[in-house]
Protein backbone atom coordinates (compact mmCIF):
# COMPACT_ATOMS: atom_id res chain seq x y z
CA UNK A 1 0.00 0.00 0.00
CA UNK A 2 1.35 3.38 -0.95
CA UNK A 3 0.54 6.64 0.72
CA UNK A 4 0.01 9.61 -1.53
CA UNK A 5 1.98 12.58 -0.34
CA UNK A 6 -0.01 15.80 -0.37
CA UNK A 7 1.25 17.71 -3.37
CA UNK A 8 0.45 21.30 -2.41
CA UNK A 9 0.68 21.51 1.33
CA UNK A 10 2.68 24.72 1.58
CA UNK A 11 1.35 26.94 4.31
CA UNK A 12 -1.71 26.49 6.48
CA UNK A 13 -5.21 26.09 5.08
CA UNK A 14 -5.87 29.74 5.84
CA UNK A 15 -2.78 31.00 3.99
CA UNK A 16 -3.60 28.90 0.97
CA UNK A 17 -7.24 29.95 0.80
CA UNK A 18 -6.26 33.61 1.26
CA UNK A 19 -3.79 33.27 -1.60
CA UNK A 20 -6.53 31.74 -3.75
CA UNK A 21 -8.89 34.59 -2.90
CA UNK A 22 -6.25 37.15 -3.91
CA UNK A 23 -5.85 35.39 -7.27
CA UNK A 24 -9.63 35.33 -7.73
CA UNK A 25 -9.95 39.03 -7.01
CA UNK A 26 -7.10 39.91 -9.35
CA UNK A 27 -8.66 37.84 -12.12
CA UNK A 28 -11.87 39.92 -12.06
CA UNK A 29 -11.73 42.58 -14.79
CA UNK A 30 -13.95 44.71 -12.55
CA UNK A 31 -11.20 44.93 -9.91
CA UNK A 32 -8.72 46.52 -12.29
CA UNK A 33 -11.36 48.75 -13.89
CA UNK A 34 -12.55 49.99 -10.50
CA UNK A 35 -8.99 50.72 -9.38
CA UNK A 36 -8.17 52.55 -12.61
CA UNK A 37 -11.44 54.48 -12.45
CA UNK A 38 -10.75 55.57 -8.86
CA UNK A 39 -7.28 56.80 -9.80
CA UNK A 40 -8.67 58.73 -12.77
CA UNK A 41 -11.46 60.34 -10.72
CA UNK A 42 -8.96 61.18 -8.00
CA UNK A 43 -6.67 62.94 -10.50
CA UNK A 44 -9.49 64.87 -12.20
CA UNK A 45 -10.93 66.03 -8.88
CA UNK A 46 -7.46 66.97 -7.62
CA UNK A 47 -7.22 69.31 -10.63
CA UNK A 48 -10.61 70.81 -9.76
CA UNK A 49 -9.81 71.23 -6.05
CA UNK A 50 -6.33 72.63 -6.77
CA UNK A 51 -7.73 75.11 -9.31
CA UNK A 52 -10.26 76.22 -6.71
CA UNK A 53 -7.39 76.38 -4.18
CA UNK A 54 -5.35 78.65 -6.45
CA UNK A 55 -8.30 81.01 -6.64
CA UNK A 56 -8.40 80.91 -2.84
CA UNK A 57 -11.97 79.60 -2.60
CA UNK A 58 -11.08 76.56 -0.47
CA UNK A 59 -9.70 78.61 2.40
CA UNK A 60 -6.49 76.55 2.46
CA UNK A 61 -3.41 76.31 0.26
CA UNK A 62 -2.11 73.17 1.97
CA UNK A 63 -1.15 70.74 -0.76
CA UNK A 64 -1.98 67.91 1.66
CA UNK A 65 -5.56 69.04 2.39
CA UNK A 66 -6.27 69.78 -1.26
CA UNK A 67 -4.66 66.57 -2.51
CA UNK A 68 -6.67 64.49 -0.02
CA UNK A 69 -9.97 66.27 -0.71
CA UNK A 70 -10.91 63.93 -3.62
CA UNK A 71 -11.02 61.00 -1.13
CA UNK A 72 -14.55 62.10 -0.28
CA UNK A 73 -15.57 61.02 -3.80
CA UNK A 74 -13.05 58.29 -4.63
CA UNK A 75 -14.27 56.26 -1.67
CA UNK A 76 -17.06 55.28 -4.09
CA UNK A 77 -14.49 53.20 -5.98
CA UNK A 78 -13.58 51.32 -2.81
CA UNK A 79 -17.24 50.77 -1.95
CA UNK A 80 -17.71 49.23 -5.41
CA UNK A 81 -14.50 47.19 -5.05
CA UNK A 82 -15.74 45.73 -1.76
CA UNK A 83 -19.21 44.99 -3.10
CA UNK A 84 -17.93 43.31 -6.28
CA UNK A 85 -15.48 41.20 -4.28
CA UNK A 86 -18.42 39.76 -2.37
CA UNK A 87 -21.19 39.61 -4.98
CA UNK A 88 -19.04 38.17 -7.79
CA UNK A 89 -19.37 34.85 -5.94
CA UNK A 90 -23.12 34.93 -6.43
CA UNK A 91 -23.34 35.62 -10.17
CA UNK A 92 -23.14 32.29 -11.93
CA UNK A 93 -22.95 30.20 -8.77
CA UNK A 94 -19.19 30.46 -8.16
CA UNK A 95 -19.85 30.27 -4.43
CA UNK A 96 -20.78 26.59 -4.75
CA UNK A 97 -17.36 25.81 -6.22
CA UNK A 98 -15.63 27.93 -3.58
CA UNK A 99 -17.38 26.08 -0.78
CA UNK A 100 -16.58 22.71 -2.31
CA UNK A 101 -12.90 23.61 -2.23
CA UNK A 102 -12.91 25.38 1.14
CA UNK A 103 -15.81 23.90 3.10
CA UNK A 104 -15.10 25.83 6.31
CA UNK A 105 -17.29 28.85 5.81
CA UNK A 106 -15.87 31.17 8.45
CA UNK A 107 -12.36 30.41 7.24
CA UNK A 108 -13.39 31.14 3.65
CA UNK A 109 -15.04 34.38 4.70
CA UNK A 110 -11.97 35.55 6.66
CA UNK A 111 -9.72 34.62 3.72
CA UNK A 112 -11.85 36.90 1.57
CA UNK A 113 -11.42 39.75 4.04
CA UNK A 114 -7.64 39.24 4.08
CA UNK A 115 -7.49 39.12 0.26
CA UNK A 116 -9.57 42.28 -0.04
CA UNK A 117 -7.30 44.11 2.42
CA UNK A 118 -4.20 42.93 0.54
CA UNK A 119 -5.61 44.40 -2.69
CA UNK A 120 -7.34 47.48 -1.29
CA UNK A 121 -4.35 48.85 0.66
CA UNK A 122 -1.90 49.16 -2.28
CA UNK A 123 -4.72 50.44 -4.52
CA UNK A 124 -5.63 53.04 -1.91
CA UNK A 125 -2.00 54.15 -1.57
CA UNK A 126 -1.73 54.63 -5.35
CA UNK A 127 -5.03 56.54 -5.52
CA UNK A 128 -4.14 58.77 -2.54
CA UNK A 129 -0.63 59.52 -3.78
CA UNK A 130 -1.98 60.12 -7.31
CA UNK A 131 -4.33 62.81 -6.02
CA UNK A 132 -1.53 64.42 -3.99
CA UNK A 133 0.93 64.50 -6.91
CA UNK A 134 -1.65 66.02 -9.28
CA UNK A 135 -2.70 68.62 -6.70
CA UNK A 136 0.94 69.54 -6.10
CA UNK A 137 1.60 69.91 -9.85
CA UNK A 138 -1.47 72.13 -10.39
CA UNK A 139 -0.77 74.25 -7.31
CA UNK A 140 2.85 74.74 -8.40
CA UNK A 141 4.50 77.54 -6.45
CA UNK A 142 1.31 78.19 -4.50
CA UNK A 143 1.58 74.81 -2.75
CA UNK A 144 2.25 74.84 0.98
CA UNK A 145 4.25 71.65 1.49
CA UNK A 146 3.50 69.99 4.82
CA UNK A 147 6.17 68.49 7.12
CA UNK A 148 6.92 64.84 6.35
CA UNK A 149 5.26 63.60 9.54
CA UNK A 150 1.91 65.21 8.63
CA UNK A 151 2.25 63.87 5.11
CA UNK A 152 2.83 60.29 6.30
CA UNK A 153 -0.08 60.45 8.76
CA UNK A 154 -2.36 61.95 6.09
CA UNK A 155 -1.52 59.37 3.43
CA UNK A 156 -1.62 56.46 5.89
CA UNK A 157 -4.92 57.57 7.41
CA UNK A 158 -6.57 58.10 4.02
CA UNK A 159 -5.38 54.72 2.69
CA UNK A 160 -6.51 52.95 5.87
CA UNK A 161 -9.92 54.64 5.69
CA UNK A 162 -10.39 53.57 2.07
CA UNK A 163 -9.36 49.97 2.77
CA UNK A 164 -11.64 49.78 5.84
CA UNK A 165 -14.52 51.19 3.77
CA UNK A 166 -13.94 48.47 1.17
CA UNK A 167 -14.09 45.76 3.88
CA UNK A 168 -17.25 47.27 5.41
CA UNK A 169 -18.88 47.37 1.96
CA UNK A 170 -17.95 43.77 1.21
CA UNK A 171 -19.51 42.69 4.51
CA UNK A 172 -22.75 44.48 3.68
CA UNK A 173 -22.70 42.95 0.20
CA UNK A 174 -22.09 39.47 1.65
CA UNK A 175 -25.40 39.80 3.47
CA UNK A 176 -27.29 41.39 0.54
CA UNK A 177 -25.65 39.15 -2.13
CA UNK A 178 -26.84 41.28 -5.07
CA UNK A 179 -24.65 43.89 -6.70
CA UNK A 180 -27.06 46.67 -7.61
CA UNK A 181 -29.02 46.83 -4.33
CA UNK A 182 -25.76 46.70 -2.33
CA UNK A 183 -24.05 49.40 -4.41
CA UNK A 184 -27.18 51.58 -4.39
CA UNK A 185 -27.68 51.27 -0.64
CA UNK A 186 -24.05 51.95 0.26
CA UNK A 187 -23.64 54.87 -2.15
CA UNK A 188 -26.87 56.50 -0.97
CA UNK A 189 -25.69 56.09 2.62
CA UNK A 190 -22.13 57.35 2.08
CA UNK A 191 -22.97 60.20 -0.29
CA UNK A 192 -26.45 61.36 0.62
CA UNK A 193 -27.79 60.15 3.96
CA UNK A 194 -24.42 60.27 5.78
CA UNK A 195 -23.42 63.84 4.87
CA UNK A 196 -26.95 65.14 5.48
CA UNK A 197 -27.11 63.51 8.93
CA UNK A 198 -23.60 64.82 9.70
CA UNK A 199 -24.80 68.42 9.49
CA UNK A 200 -27.99 67.87 11.41
CA UNK A 201 -27.57 65.31 14.20
CA UNK A 202 -25.11 64.66 17.02
CA UNK A 203 -25.14 60.83 16.85
CA UNK A 204 -23.84 60.97 13.26
CA UNK A 205 -20.34 61.52 14.71
CA UNK A 206 -20.27 57.81 15.61
CA UNK A 207 -21.35 56.53 12.18
CA UNK A 208 -18.66 54.91 10.02
CA UNK A 209 -18.41 57.69 7.43
CA UNK A 210 -18.34 60.70 9.76
CA UNK A 211 -16.16 58.98 12.36
CA UNK A 212 -13.70 58.22 9.57
CA UNK A 213 -13.56 61.84 8.42
CA UNK A 214 -10.75 62.71 10.81
CA UNK A 215 -8.65 59.88 9.35
CA UNK A 216 -8.13 61.76 6.10
CA UNK A 217 -9.39 65.31 6.47
CA UNK A 218 -7.25 66.72 9.23
CA UNK A 219 -8.27 70.34 9.24
CA UNK A 220 -11.88 69.15 9.31
CA UNK A 221 -11.49 66.88 12.35
CA UNK A 222 -13.14 69.37 14.69
CA UNK A 223 -15.68 70.59 12.20
CA UNK A 224 -17.18 67.23 11.26
CA UNK A 225 -18.28 65.54 14.43
CA UNK A 226 -16.92 65.79 17.93
CA UNK A 227 -14.47 62.87 17.80
CA UNK A 228 -10.69 63.19 17.56
CA UNK A 229 -8.94 61.44 14.67
CA UNK A 230 -7.79 58.59 16.92
CA UNK A 231 -11.19 57.95 18.54
CA UNK A 232 -12.82 58.24 15.11
CA UNK A 233 -10.45 55.60 13.74
CA UNK A 234 -11.39 53.38 16.67
CA UNK A 235 -15.08 53.73 15.81
CA UNK A 236 -14.49 52.91 12.13
CA UNK A 237 -12.48 49.82 13.10
CA UNK A 238 -15.24 48.80 15.52
CA UNK A 239 -17.89 49.14 12.77
CA UNK A 240 -15.75 47.07 10.40
CA UNK A 241 -15.19 44.31 12.99
CA UNK A 242 -18.91 44.24 13.74
CA UNK A 243 -19.79 44.11 10.03
CA UNK A 244 -17.29 41.31 9.32
CA UNK A 245 -18.67 39.34 12.27
CA UNK A 246 -22.30 39.77 11.20
CA UNK A 247 -21.41 38.82 7.62
CA UNK A 248 -19.46 35.75 8.80
CA UNK A 249 -22.36 34.57 10.95
CA UNK A 250 -24.84 35.12 8.12
CA UNK A 251 -22.55 33.41 5.60
CA UNK A 252 -22.18 30.43 7.94
CA UNK A 253 -25.86 30.10 8.76
CA UNK A 254 -27.54 30.66 5.38
CA UNK A 255 -27.76 28.41 2.36
CA UNK A 256 -25.17 29.46 -0.20
CA UNK B 1 -50.88 49.14 -23.93
CA UNK B 2 -50.23 45.53 -22.98
CA UNK B 3 -46.48 46.17 -23.31
CA UNK B 4 -46.89 49.15 -20.97
CA UNK B 5 -48.75 47.17 -18.33
CA UNK B 6 -46.20 44.39 -18.69
CA UNK B 7 -43.37 46.82 -18.02
CA UNK B 8 -45.21 48.24 -15.02
CA UNK B 9 -45.59 44.73 -13.62
CA UNK B 10 -41.90 44.02 -14.17
CA UNK B 11 -41.00 47.18 -12.28
CA UNK B 12 -43.25 46.41 -9.32
CA UNK B 13 -41.82 42.88 -9.08
CA UNK B 14 -38.22 44.09 -8.62
CA UNK B 15 -37.01 44.34 -5.01
CA UNK B 16 -34.65 47.14 -6.09
CA UNK B 17 -37.63 49.22 -7.16
CA UNK B 18 -39.16 48.97 -3.70
CA UNK B 19 -35.79 49.91 -2.23
CA UNK B 20 -35.73 52.90 -4.60
CA UNK B 21 -39.18 53.98 -3.38
CA UNK B 22 -38.02 53.63 0.22
CA UNK B 23 -34.94 55.79 -0.49
CA UNK B 24 -36.84 58.38 -2.52
CA UNK B 25 -39.56 58.83 0.08
CA UNK B 26 -37.68 58.34 3.35
CA UNK B 27 -34.49 60.36 2.67
CA UNK B 28 -36.12 63.74 1.91
CA UNK B 29 -38.81 63.31 4.57
CA UNK B 30 -36.44 62.37 7.41
CA UNK B 31 -33.79 64.93 6.49
CA UNK B 32 -36.49 67.55 5.87
CA UNK B 33 -37.87 67.04 9.38
CA UNK B 34 -34.34 67.26 10.88
CA UNK B 35 -33.69 70.52 8.99
CA UNK B 36 -37.09 71.90 9.94
CA UNK B 37 -36.50 71.11 13.64
CA UNK B 38 -33.14 72.92 13.65
CA UNK B 39 -34.62 75.83 11.66
CA UNK B 40 -37.57 76.24 14.00
CA UNK B 41 -35.29 76.21 17.06
CA UNK B 42 -33.14 78.85 15.33
CA UNK B 43 -36.27 80.94 14.76
CA UNK B 44 -37.36 80.42 18.37
CA UNK B 45 -34.06 81.67 19.83
CA UNK B 46 -33.99 84.55 17.39
CA UNK B 47 -30.86 83.64 15.42
CA UNK B 48 -32.89 83.36 12.20
CA UNK B 49 -35.83 85.59 11.23
CA UNK B 50 -37.69 82.99 9.16
CA UNK B 51 -37.29 79.70 7.33
CA UNK B 52 -35.33 79.88 4.05
CA UNK B 53 -37.33 79.61 0.85
CA UNK B 54 -35.63 76.32 -0.08
CA UNK B 55 -36.39 74.47 3.16
CA UNK B 56 -37.94 71.14 2.16
CA UNK B 57 -37.13 71.61 -1.55
CA UNK B 58 -33.39 71.35 -0.85
CA UNK B 59 -33.99 67.92 0.72
CA UNK B 60 -36.11 66.87 -2.26
CA UNK B 61 -33.09 67.55 -4.47
CA UNK B 62 -31.28 64.75 -2.58
CA UNK B 63 -34.24 62.37 -2.64
CA UNK B 64 -33.79 62.18 -6.40
CA UNK B 65 -31.37 59.31 -5.61
CA UNK B 66 -34.50 57.13 -5.48
CA UNK B 67 -35.34 58.16 -9.06
CA UNK B 68 -31.76 57.41 -10.13
CA UNK B 69 -31.92 53.88 -8.74
CA UNK B 70 -35.28 53.36 -10.45
CA UNK B 71 -33.98 54.56 -13.83
CA UNK B 72 -30.84 52.44 -13.62
CA UNK B 73 -32.63 49.30 -12.50
CA UNK B 74 -35.31 49.63 -15.20
CA UNK B 75 -32.58 49.09 -17.78
CA UNK B 76 -29.94 47.02 -15.98
CA UNK B 77 -32.35 44.38 -14.65
CA UNK B 78 -32.96 43.28 -18.26
CA UNK B 79 -29.26 42.50 -18.68
CA UNK B 80 -28.62 40.84 -15.33
CA UNK B 81 -27.27 37.32 -15.91
CA UNK B 82 -29.25 34.74 -13.99
CA UNK B 83 -27.40 31.98 -12.15
CA UNK B 84 -26.36 28.73 -13.80
CA UNK B 85 -29.32 27.03 -12.16
CA UNK B 86 -31.60 29.36 -14.17
CA UNK B 87 -29.84 28.66 -17.46
CA UNK B 88 -27.54 31.71 -17.31
CA UNK B 89 -30.16 33.64 -19.28
CA UNK B 90 -30.91 37.32 -19.42
CA UNK B 91 -34.41 38.74 -19.18
CA UNK B 92 -33.90 40.89 -22.29
CA UNK B 93 -34.11 37.86 -24.60
CA UNK B 94 -37.52 36.94 -23.17
CA UNK B 95 -38.69 40.56 -23.26
CA UNK B 96 -37.81 40.94 -26.93
CA UNK B 97 -39.50 37.63 -27.75
CA UNK B 98 -42.66 38.96 -26.18
CA UNK B 99 -42.38 42.48 -27.68
CA UNK B 100 -40.30 42.13 -30.87
CA UNK B 101 -40.54 45.80 -31.89
CA UNK B 102 -37.65 47.41 -30.07
CA UNK B 103 -39.09 50.91 -30.39
CA UNK B 104 -42.40 49.79 -28.93
CA UNK B 105 -40.53 47.98 -26.15
CA UNK B 106 -38.50 51.07 -25.22
CA UNK B 107 -41.50 53.41 -25.39
CA UNK B 108 -43.41 51.07 -23.09
CA UNK B 109 -40.44 51.02 -20.70
CA UNK B 110 -40.10 54.80 -20.70
CA UNK B 111 -43.83 55.18 -20.08
CA UNK B 112 -43.76 52.68 -17.19
CA UNK B 113 -40.67 54.30 -15.68
CA UNK B 114 -42.23 57.76 -15.95
CA UNK B 115 -45.41 56.54 -14.27
CA UNK B 116 -43.45 55.05 -11.37
CA UNK B 117 -41.28 58.14 -10.88
CA UNK B 118 -44.24 60.55 -11.05
CA UNK B 119 -45.92 58.49 -8.36
CA UNK B 120 -42.77 58.33 -6.20
CA UNK B 121 -41.94 62.02 -6.50
CA UNK B 122 -45.52 63.09 -5.85
CA UNK B 123 -45.63 61.02 -2.65
CA UNK B 124 -42.16 62.23 -1.57
CA UNK B 125 -42.98 65.89 -2.25
CA UNK B 126 -46.30 65.67 -0.44
CA UNK B 127 -44.86 63.98 2.64
CA UNK B 128 -41.71 66.13 2.84
CA UNK B 129 -43.40 69.49 2.36
CA UNK B 130 -46.25 68.73 4.75
CA UNK B 131 -43.81 67.47 7.41
CA UNK B 132 -41.72 70.64 7.04
CA UNK B 133 -44.89 72.75 7.17
CA UNK B 134 -46.04 70.95 10.31
CA UNK B 135 -42.72 71.47 12.12
CA UNK B 136 -41.96 75.06 11.12
CA UNK B 137 -45.59 76.17 11.24
CA UNK B 138 -46.34 79.78 10.31
CA UNK B 139 -42.76 80.56 9.32
CA UNK B 140 -42.73 78.07 6.45
CA UNK B 141 -42.41 79.08 2.84
CA UNK B 142 -43.02 75.52 1.79
CA UNK B 143 -46.60 75.78 0.58
CA UNK B 144 -46.85 79.44 -0.43
CA UNK B 145 -48.04 80.64 -3.85
CA UNK B 146 -44.81 79.72 -5.67
CA UNK B 147 -45.38 76.08 -4.73
CA UNK B 148 -47.81 75.86 -7.65
CA UNK B 149 -44.83 75.94 -10.04
CA UNK B 150 -42.13 74.54 -7.75
CA UNK B 151 -43.88 71.25 -6.91
CA UNK B 152 -44.32 70.29 -10.59
CA UNK B 153 -40.69 71.37 -10.95
CA UNK B 154 -39.63 68.73 -8.41
CA UNK B 155 -41.67 66.04 -10.17
CA UNK B 156 -40.25 66.99 -13.57
CA UNK B 157 -36.69 67.05 -12.16
CA UNK B 158 -37.09 63.53 -10.74
CA UNK B 159 -38.64 62.21 -13.97
CA UNK B 160 -35.90 63.74 -16.14
CA UNK B 161 -33.17 62.42 -13.82
CA UNK B 162 -34.66 58.90 -13.95
CA UNK B 163 -34.79 59.07 -17.76
CA UNK B 164 -31.19 60.30 -17.83
CA UNK B 165 -30.13 57.33 -15.68
CA UNK B 166 -32.17 55.02 -17.94
CA UNK B 167 -30.54 56.40 -21.10
CA UNK B 168 -27.01 56.03 -19.71
CA UNK B 169 -27.71 52.48 -18.52
CA UNK B 170 -29.01 51.51 -21.97
CA UNK B 171 -25.52 52.39 -23.22
CA UNK B 172 -23.52 50.71 -20.44
CA UNK B 173 -25.92 47.75 -19.90
CA UNK B 174 -24.47 47.48 -16.40
CA UNK B 175 -25.93 49.37 -13.50
CA UNK B 176 -22.83 49.97 -11.38
CA UNK B 177 -21.18 52.76 -13.39
CA UNK B 178 -24.26 54.97 -13.96
CA UNK B 179 -25.32 54.41 -10.38
CA UNK B 180 -21.91 55.49 -9.06
CA UNK B 181 -21.63 58.54 -11.32
CA UNK B 182 -25.16 59.80 -10.71
CA UNK B 183 -25.40 59.11 -6.96
CA UNK B 184 -21.98 60.72 -6.41
CA UNK B 185 -23.28 63.71 -8.25
CA UNK B 186 -26.28 63.96 -5.93
CA UNK B 187 -24.12 64.27 -2.81
CA UNK B 188 -24.10 67.40 -0.66
CA UNK B 189 -21.31 69.03 -2.68
CA UNK B 190 -21.86 67.67 -6.17
CA UNK B 191 -19.06 67.11 -8.67
CA UNK B 192 -20.78 69.46 -11.14
CA UNK B 193 -20.93 72.12 -8.42
CA UNK B 194 -17.15 71.74 -7.92
CA UNK B 195 -16.65 72.05 -11.66
CA UNK B 196 -18.66 75.28 -11.62
CA UNK B 197 -15.74 76.67 -9.58
CA UNK B 198 -13.45 75.82 -12.49
CA UNK B 199 -15.64 76.87 -15.40
CA UNK B 200 -18.96 78.77 -15.50
CA UNK B 201 -20.07 76.42 -18.29
CA UNK B 202 -20.70 73.80 -15.59
CA UNK B 203 -24.06 75.44 -14.81
CA UNK B 204 -25.33 73.82 -18.00
CA UNK B 205 -24.86 70.31 -16.59
CA UNK B 206 -28.27 68.64 -16.40
CA UNK B 207 -28.45 68.51 -12.59
CA UNK B 208 -27.38 72.10 -11.89
CA UNK B 209 -29.64 73.43 -14.64
CA UNK B 210 -32.61 71.26 -13.67
CA UNK B 211 -32.48 72.19 -9.98
CA UNK B 212 -33.39 75.71 -11.03
CA UNK B 213 -36.92 74.49 -11.55
CA UNK B 214 -37.53 74.37 -7.81
CA UNK B 215 -34.53 75.82 -5.93
CA UNK B 216 -34.01 79.56 -5.57
CA UNK B 217 -30.66 79.58 -3.79
CA UNK B 218 -27.97 77.80 -5.81
CA UNK B 219 -24.58 79.49 -5.53
CA UNK B 220 -23.28 79.15 -9.08
CA UNK B 221 -21.66 81.74 -11.36
CA UNK B 222 -24.50 81.99 -13.91
CA UNK B 223 -28.15 82.34 -12.90
CA UNK B 224 -30.62 80.46 -15.09
CA UNK B 225 -34.37 81.00 -14.95
CA UNK B 226 -36.50 77.97 -13.95
CA UNK B 227 -37.73 77.64 -17.53
CA UNK B 228 -34.25 77.82 -19.09
CA UNK B 229 -32.95 75.34 -16.51
CA UNK B 230 -35.73 72.89 -17.29
CA UNK B 231 -35.17 73.22 -21.04
CA UNK B 232 -31.39 72.70 -20.69
CA UNK B 233 -31.96 69.56 -18.64
CA UNK B 234 -34.61 68.28 -21.06
CA UNK B 235 -32.20 68.73 -23.99
CA UNK B 236 -29.58 66.61 -22.18
CA UNK B 237 -32.17 63.92 -21.48
CA UNK B 238 -33.43 63.87 -25.08
CA UNK B 239 -29.86 63.60 -26.40
CA UNK B 240 -28.88 60.79 -24.03
CA UNK B 241 -32.13 58.91 -24.59
CA UNK B 242 -31.58 59.23 -28.35
CA UNK B 243 -28.10 57.71 -27.96
CA UNK B 244 -29.52 54.96 -25.75
CA UNK B 245 -32.36 54.27 -28.21
CA UNK B 246 -30.01 54.13 -31.18
CA UNK B 247 -27.63 51.78 -29.39
CA UNK B 248 -30.50 49.61 -28.24
CA UNK B 249 -32.14 49.29 -31.66
CA UNK B 250 -28.86 48.69 -33.52
CA UNK B 251 -26.94 46.40 -31.17
CA UNK B 252 -27.48 42.71 -30.61
CA UNK B 253 -29.48 42.30 -27.43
Amino acid sequence: MTTVAPTRARGSEFTRSSRAEVLKLLSLPATLLTAAGSLLVSAVLAVAFATAGRQGSTGTASALDIGLAPIGYTQAGFIILGVLAATSEYTGGQVQTSLTVVPRRVLLHLSKVVALVLIAVPTALVVVLGGLVVADLVLGDAAVVPPFGDFAVGVGGAAAYLALTAVLSSSVATVIRRTIPAVAGLLVYYFIAGPLLRDRTAFAAYLPDTAGYGMWFHSGAGRFGSLSALVGTGFVVAWVVLAVAVAAVSFRARDA
Amino acid sequence: MSAYSGELRKLTSLPSVWAAFAIGIAVPAVVGVLSAVSTSSAIANGSKPEAGPDLGYQELAFGVAGAIVLGVVAASSEYFTEGESAGSGRQITTSLTAVPSRTRFLLAKVAALTTAVVLMSAIATGITLSCVQAVVGDHAHALDGAAATRVPGVVLYWVLTALLAFGITLLTRNGVVPLAVLVLNTSVVTVTFLLSKVTPLAVYFPDLAGMRMFLTEVRVPVELSPLTGGVVMAVWVVLLLACGFTAFTRRDA
